[in-house]
């Protein structure tokens, strides 16, 4: 073996040891208690209260809110809007959960709704911080959400609060159908009005199809999403199946340009909620809207306010807060 | 030639010899430089005095005499975060490196990369039907594993594909490749057609990030790196043999089947590892190489080497300027190495080639 062989071989073993050495130490630091997964399917296996919580999930940063657990949050997100001037650190969440921000707020806890690589939930959980998964995907419904807010209760120690929640949610929640019904017989005869909810225009017509949270806020308000019937979960509808239901009633996002709604080979442009000037643009407080939690109630009222000219009534949120929950201003 | 004339180009080559040397030496000592800089760039600041503490908790034996003046939180960001993710850089970026110079030198022909033989279009089926078709049999691995068997897998059927009686030709070898990565690319598109809602997990995967890599993944990649990048650097002089023609390489006694054989798996074997946990990341292959033959020449002695430091280190401060252009923010760094690489290889093209691809 000559010289230059043998300082390669020297070289290819000292590098192997010193990585072996980084790894061994790594495995030192992250030798600590693991992090769980926790969904609302966990069970009685939760861990014991968590005080520093990042949420990365607008719908849980306002649920803790209302709880009276946002004491409880170390940091938030970009697109948290509930409570408004919001006193905690933005963490990146997009492409990918800022890990660094993460730890360095000595966080017990990260909320989510989006999918994470398994890589960076893997980092978390191995250095001891719990990953709640909160769905906003198909699937889920009111019921789901009671129970999203029956967990974070659960994790904060303020479940007595989630119950009361729950409840309001469910009174309201038959309060406004019944309106919706009886508003229905005065105006339409009973017929439901065919809806379509706009969300994104982003490479195609994104909607709200069966099994969504958005798809409830239909069947409470007495409409019918012409999406529905077509699939499950968020998806983009072809456009020959909006010409063919013509929707009565619009709901945009308030991303959606209302002018290209008319313009030339556009399924709305023949649509009898563009005839009749039905066409609502939610610009409040998107995320009432968009994210499943407590507030969804008020987004109900808010179309049927808006579909029906009629202000049906809610019984009030149970729990004093400094800030109103419902930007709409219906009451 | 005289004696004296004898002596002094004896003399010149021992020179220049060493001079590459000194070269490999003095990119080495960059690279070192890059790491430890790089350690600093993250979206939570870290003040150098915990930085080089927490550096000697991680030296064995030494680790009882340094202050632990540093937070928890910190020693994470460090160890747990920064420190593979670079070590990450450099294990990849050295991989493409080497795998390019390889390649380059099989197939004589400067626009090829190790891609070219399908590695990329076969980890990219394997990642995409991974996320679309929801494999979880690795469990939260199964995206890095699928990766490496449908990239290591594609570079056979095009290995298979392209011999003929028992010889590789390298057009046939680059036109097998290209035509099946086409193939594989049609059915990854097919993949993203049937769940567009996943596009944009795979857009993420398709343009390359480090920011994924943690001790576990990195530990089993940088050892196949390694194992596979010296044996590609065994493989030196038959190399520089077939650059200049596989007759040549024959009558020099090289069994270039053989030797043609050895690199490919042992390219196929090492990009294949690295791009399962990083994604694709393009440019560094191709260019690292030239890079590396402009500063020393053709000899694949110096140019294996080289190109494995100048890809490590082009790959670390590509990661450095995705981490840090937006603080919190990682932009896939496929898009930094084609912002920042094309300009800096046209220049570079431009200033040290001195003419040697003109003609």
């Amino acid at each position: 073996m000559n010289s230059r062989l043998k300082i390669v071989i020297a070289v290819v073993v000292a590098l192997a040891v010193v990585l072996g050495s980084v790894i061994i130490y790594h495995e030192d630091v992250a030798g600590k208690v693991k992090g769980e997964i926790i969904t609302i399917n966990t069970g009685d296996n939760l861990p014991l209260k968590l005080t520093r919580i990042v949420s990365l999930d607008p719908a849980a940063t306002a649920t803790l809110y209302a709880l009276g657990a946002y004491k409880y949050l170390v940091g938030g997100n970009s697109y948290d809007s509930y409570p408004p001037n919001e006193n905690i650190p933005n963490v990146t969440d997009y492409p990918s959960m800022d890990l660094e921000q993460i730890y360095n707020l000595s966080a017990d806890a990260v909320i989510s709704f989006d999918n994470y690589s398994g890589a960076q939930i893997s980092q978390l959980l191995n250095n001891g911080i719990d990953y709640v998964f909160l769905s906003s995907d198909a699937g889920v419904n009111f019921s789901v959400i009671e129970r999203q807010n029956t967990l974070l209760g659960e994790l904060t120690g303020t479940v007595a609060n989630a119950t009361v929640m729950n409840q309001w949610m469910n009174v309201s929640l038959s309060a406004l159908h019944l309106d919706a019904l009886s508003y229905d017989q005065s105006e339409y005869n009973g017929t439901p009005l065919r809806g379509f909810y706009y969300l994104s225009s982003f490479g195609g017509y994104w909607t709200a199809g069966n099994d969504t949270f958005v798809n409830s806020y239909f069947q409470y308000a007495d409409l019918i999403n012409i999406a529905a019937p077509y699939d499950n979960g968020f998806y983009s509808i072809n456009p020959e199946n909006i010409v063919n239901d013509s929707p009565q009633v619009l709901i945009l996002d308030s991303y959606i340009n209302v002018s290209s709604l008319n313009s030339s080979g556009s399924p709305f442009a023949s649509s009898p909620a563009l005839m009749n000037g039905k066409i609502y643009t939610t610009t409040a407080d998107e995320n009432m809207f968009s994210e499943p939690n407590f507030r969804d109630i008020f987004a109900i009222q808010w179309i049927i306010y808006m579909v029906y000219g009629q202000n049906p009534a809610l019984p009030n949120f149970p729990i004093n807060l400094t800030y109103n929950p419902n930007p709409n201003g219906v009451s | 030639m005289n004696v004296l004339e004898n002596e002094r180009v004896t003399a010149f080559v021992q020179r220049s010899r060493e001079m590459k040397y000194v070269w490999i030496g003095f990119l080495f000592f960059l690279l070192i430089i890059t790491i430890l800089l790089s350690d600093f760039i993250g979206s939570v600041r870290i003040p150098i005095q915990s930085l080089l503490e927490i550096y000697g908790s991680q030296i064995p034996f030494l680790s009882h005499f340094v202050p632990h003046g540093y937070t928890l939180a910190q020693e994470q960001i460090i160890v747990q975060l920064r420190e593979p993710e670079i070590l990450g850089g450099v294990v990849i970026g050295a991989s493409l490196g080497i795998g390019g110079a390889a390649i380059q030198s099989i197939f004589r022909n400067p626009i090829s990369e190790p891609y070219i033989i399908g590695l990329s279009s076969g980890a990219s089926l394997g990642a995409v039907a991974s996320i679309v078709l929801g494999f979880t049999i690795f469990g939260i691995y199964t995206q890095q594993i699928t990766a490496f068997v449908f990239g290591l897998s594609v570079v056979f059927i095009v290995y298979f594909f392209a011999l003929k009686g028992g010889k590789i030709h390298p057009t046939y070898l680059l036109l097998t490749g290209v035509a099946v990565s086409f193939f594989v690319s049609a059915i990854v598109a097919l993949l993203l057609f049937t769940n567009i809602n996943l596009q944009g997990e795979v857009f993420f995967w398709l343009l390359g990030s480090l920011e994924n890599i943690n001790w576990t993944v990195l530990y089993p990649v940088a050892i196949v790196v390694l194992i596979t990048s010296y044996a590609i650097y065994l493989q030196h002089r038959e190399l520089d043999a077939i650059q200049m023609g596989d007759m040549h390489a024959r009558s020099v006694g090289v069994n270039v089947e053989r030797t043609k054989r050895i690199t490919i798996f042992m390219v196929a074997l090492g990009v294949s590892a690295s791009v399962s946990i990083s994604g694709l990341i393009g440019f560094v292959g191709l260019v690292m190489p030239h890079l590396s033959r402009m500063l020393l020449g053709g000899s694949n002695r110096h140019v294996i080497p080289a190109s494995g430091i100048l890809g490590a280190i082009f790959l670390i401060c590509a990661d450095d300027i995705a981490r840090g252009i937006v603080p919190g923010v990682v932009i896939p760094i496929g898009i930094v190495t084609g912002i920042i690489g094309v300009p800096f290889l046209m220049y570079f093209m431009r200033k040290l080639t001195g003419g040697r691809y003109e003609g």
